[in-house]
């Protein structure tokens, strides 16, 4: 028994990853100033996490811009192995 | 630093110092972050040099990149909880009391504060080859008839902080007499 989803489903699960992080980091940013934390330390490292993150998503989008997100995913498929080019 | 985000100061109230954690601790925190996001790269080595065809795959190349990439911003936010856990754990010493500010995690922060008038006794404690070379130690501040309440962890410079403290304490002692005698005439 073989069944078939697009590949873009993949997405879903990394689609909640990222909620999870964006909700999280509004978080830590928000500690930072509600308790008053707000000086040039901090601002440097909020930059340097906003930037890292941007950089996580740059770099994730180059990779799989040009991906299929159509096409099939097989699961339950049988494997077979090609033996036309064995010789006896 | 403003106090009135801690406490209800008393008019005359200042900070004489905030001390935070030695920045070696937090050192320490971003090496093994380093080193958490160092082991994909180990692991990309290897199924590179194994199945490469894995990597190039049209759905596995993409899939990798989506593990990595939920990876990296796992490791990322990590990063920035370790960095408020380490800058928001707070304590202030004022010409009247002192302040414990921690924080616990994320949605969990005590804030907790010492009468100078009550402390008995203060010890230093420098222990270990690290704490020794970068001079960062513990502060336990003792008061009367309770259990300990108060421990500055791993501040620089402990042995001068105790004697700070002990200074203001007899300082407000002092204070807290004069008062008294002007009550009194």
């Amino acid at each position: 028994m073989t069944f078939s989803f697009p590949f873009s489903l993949i997405l879903i699960p990394y689609g909640l990853i990222v909620l999870f992080f964006v909700i999280l980091a509004l978080v830590n940013i928000f500690h930072l100033v509600a308790y008053g934390a707000t000086n040039g330390l901090t601002f440097l490292i909020t930059f340097l996490f906003l930037a890292g993150a941007a950089t996580v998503f740059f770099l994730t989008w180059q990779g799989v811009k040009d991906t299929d997100w159509r096409a099939p995913v097989t699961i339950g498929a049988s494997v077979g192995i090609d033996v036309s080019n064995i010789k006896l | 630093m403003n106090l009135k985000h801690f406490i209800d100061p008393k008019d005359d109230e200042r900070i004489v110092f905030a001390l935070r954690r030695h920045p070696i601790i937090f050192l320490e925190d971003i090496a093994m972050i380093l080193v958490i996001a160092i082991i994909p790269l180990g692991v990309f080595y290897f199924l590179n040099s194994q199945w490469p065809d894995l990597i190039l795959g049209p759905l596995t190349g993409p899939t990798i990149i989506l593990i990595a990439s939920s990876y990296y911003l796992m490791v990322w936010l990590f990063f920035i909880a370790t960095f408020i856990d380490y800058y928001l754990d707070l304590w202030l010493v004022t010409n009247y009391r002192v302040v414990n500010v921690e924080q616990h995690s994320l949605f969990s922060r005590t804030i907790s504060e010492l009468d100078l008038a009550k402390v008995q006794d203060i010890t230093s404690e420098i222990k270990g080859v690290i704490p020794s070379i970068f001079n960062f130690g513990d502060v336990h501040i003792q008061t009367a008839g309770e259990k300990e309440r108060f421990i500055f962890e791993q501040v620089p410079h402990a042995h001068d902080i105790r004697k700070k403290i002990l200074d203001l304490v007899q300082e407000n002692q002092r204070r807290q007499m004069t008062a008294v005698i002007e009550n009194i005439s």
